[in-house]
């Protein structure tokens, strides 16, 4: 009976312990890897590193744009060990002025039983964080970019914001337009989670390394960009204008040293993002003369003994009648008469002498045609007319009824400082990721005007500033090779009905070797409406604090 | 017969097992609290660099030169040295 008994067990165990087997191997060897899966998404997270934006620094080094990392201070009520006042106290000791910033909300929170959690807006620092290890105190990591000239070059960098997952994304300017370089490559890491949900590093399964956005070394002189934003507000104030823009150009490299375009100071302060500089188009006015004689003397269709033998009257073309700013006119002028005396007559009769072909061919070799391609985010392109009849042509001679860019204009006359050859602007020099640098490339350039050219308009245009209007202004130790531009501004496609203009001054220095080629234009002055008496006087103050810094 | 010395080592190896688990996992929490307090520190002197760039850049900015500057006054010296022959 007891023999049978213990079989009956011993059979009844063994089969047990079968089926327990059996079930074993089904968890353990069938499902396993479907449990492994299962545990690891429950166990294992994905963290996200996020790289550190890229820097924004001028030509000295000097950092234009930096990044911050402030703490916004939270109170947590149930979590207090120590009495509010005490803990405000504390608060103070380490942030000034805490209590009178946010006195208000402080009263609120604390005379509110129900209201267990506030966030104040100060922003604390690094130093100040670690002093506040009190309970009950919580801290929000802050990132923003921070900019040691406050507002300095603002059109040119940009400013940024947040997509949404919380990426900074670069507006406007060089944090738009290098948006890629300045992010860096975000890092991941896939592992284990422990009790409280952070990652156990040390059993992670798979990372990748976050690399932080390049450093961007750029052109712009810090001083001279000082002195531009200094000197164009002055201005803009001083001839009660609207606004106004001023450009710097290294004229051998295309290397943008100051770059601003300002508003009235009574003015509101425009958006960040859009900058004059690049993105308005405006008729160049008589600051185009220049460019039209060179297209004249490169083809030969005039010599340097050109005179005008009809500027004694106005040049009438079917219904209209070409006549002069001061309404004179300049019998037998030679060509530097045309340019010093501004004369529209004179320049029309020479366009009509180069044509339409060869004026065309000029404008698409300047670039005026297309952008610039400026590594700056918002660049217009300049729109150009069809058909060409004679009116349009003669006008075109004087800077009427054509369109660029500030850049774009200020990139064309610079060929002629630069001995004919077309250099493309930027604003970048080079990048630094981990300590190696990374240049920017150049840009092709090419010779549009020939060397001969070059000797005769900067002839032309050094006679113009020291036998004309400005030559008062001309600090005598200064050579200055210049022209300045009055155009009206058109409304509907007439002149008629408007008295604004947008009044320039553009030219290079010294003549020969310049050191910089500059433009300032400033829009509808009402103190007078010329260039000569309110862009340029800016152009020769600048021009005299830059031959000292450059 | 054969009992005995097997116990012995399925208990001598469960042992082994629980200590060596012990051992390990602490081991591990050690390493990744030092990982973690290390990534801490190396935060918290990135920060601290940051902050550090942030002043030499304000004490070297041209706009805070500049409007200190304008708020700067000569002071006249009052001071007199009465030479005594």
């Amino acid at each position: 009976m007891q023999n049978s008994r213990s079989k009956i067990l011993s059979i009844a165990l063994t089969f047990c312990f079968i089926i327990v087997s059996f079930r074993f191997f089904y968890w353990q060897v069938l499902k396993a890897p479907e449990l492994k899966e299962k545990a690891k998404n429950q166990t294992y997270k994905l963290e996200k590193i996020l790289p550190e934006r890229g820097k924004i620094y001028s030509s000295d080094n000097f950092p234009l744009v930096l990044n911050q990392t402030t703490y916004q201070l939270s109170l947590y009520k149930p979590n207090f060990k120590e009495d509010f006042d005490k803990i405000l106290d504390q608060i103070e000791q380490a942030y000034p002025n805490f209590k009178t910033e946010n006195i208000e909300s402080i009263d609120k929170f604390k005379n509110n039983p129900n209201q267990k959690w506030i966030t104040f807006n100060s922003a604390l620092n690094e130093k100040q964080k670690k002093i506040l290890d009190i309970p009950g105190i919580e801290f929000q990591k802050i990132e923003k970019r921070f900019y040691p000239e406050n507002s300095m070059a603002r059109d040119i960098l940009g400013t940024i914001g947040r997509d949404f997952s919380g990426t900074q994304i670069g507006y406007g300017g060089l944090e738009a337009f290098y948006q890629k370089q300045l992010q860096g490559k975000i890092g991941f890491i896939w592992g284990p989670q422990d009790a409280t949900g952070k990652t156990i590093l040390n059993k992670k399964s798979w990372s990748s390394d976050a690399a932080n956005g390049r450093n961007i070394f750029t052109n712009i002189n810090r001083s001279a960009q000082f002195y531009v934003e200094k000197l164009l507000q002055e201005g803009i104030d001083k001839f009660s204008a609207d606004s106004g823009s001023i450009t710097i150009i290294e004229p051998k490299t295309g290397a943008i040293l100051a770059m601003a375009s300002l508003t009235a100071t009574s003015s509101a302060t425009p958006s960040s993002i859009r900058n004059p500089a690049i993105s308005d188009l405006f008729e160049p006015g008589s600051i185009f003369k220049p460019l039209i004689v060179s297209m004249a003397l490169d083809t030969k269709t005039i010599d340097t003994n050109y005179i005008c033998t009809k500027c004694n009257q106005s040049h009438i073309i079917g219904k209209y009648n070409i006549s002069n700013w001061d309404s004179e006119f300049h019998a037998d002028s030679s060509l530097q008469d045309i340019i010093k005396n501004s004369d529209n007559i004179g320049m029309s009769y020479i366009i009509a002498k180069l044509g339409k072909e060869n004026f065309l061919n000029y404008y698409q070799k300047l670039g005026l045609t297309q952008k610039t391609g400026i590594d700056l985010q918002g660049e217009a392109k300049p729109t150009m007319k069809t058909e060409w009849p004679e009116i349009d042509l003669a006008t075109a001679s004087f800077g009427q009824g054509i369109v660029v860019t500030q850049i774009g204009m200020l990139q064309a006359f610079n060929t002629i400082a630069n001995d004919g050859i077309l250099v493309k602007p930027k604003i970048v020099n080079y990048f630094t990721e981990n300590d190696k640098i990374i240049k920017n490339k150049n840009q092709k350039e090419f010779q549009v005007f020939n060397q001969q050219t070059i000797k005769d308009i900067k002839s032309i245009l050094k006679y113009s500033v020291e036998n004309g209007v400005v030559t008062k202004m001309k600090p005598e130790n200064l050579e200055v090779c210049a022209k300045s531009g009055t155009a009206q501004v058109a409304i509907g496609g007439s002149y008629e009905n408007n008295s604004s203009t947008i009044a320039s001054y553009i030219g290079f220095s010294p003549c020969y070797n310049p050191k910089f080629t500059m433009i300032v234009t400033i829009n509808n002055p009402k103190t007078s409406p010329w260039g000569s008496s309110t862009a340029a006087p800016i152009w020769y103050e600048l021009a005299s604090k830059l031959n000292d810094l450059l | 017969m054969l009992n005995k010395p097997f116990f012995l080592l399925i208990f001598f190896l469960i042992i082994i097992q629980v200590v060596f688990s012990f051992y390990y996992s602490s081991e591990i929490i050690n390493q990744n609290n030092l990982i973690n307090q290390n990534q801490v520190t190396l935060q918290s002197f990135k920060i601290e660099n940051q902050e550090l760039e942030e002043k030499l850049a304000i004490l070297s900015s041209l706009t805070k030169i500049e409007a200190t500057a304008s708020q700067k006054k000569y002071i006249n010296l009052k001071e007199t040295i009465n030479l005594k022959n």
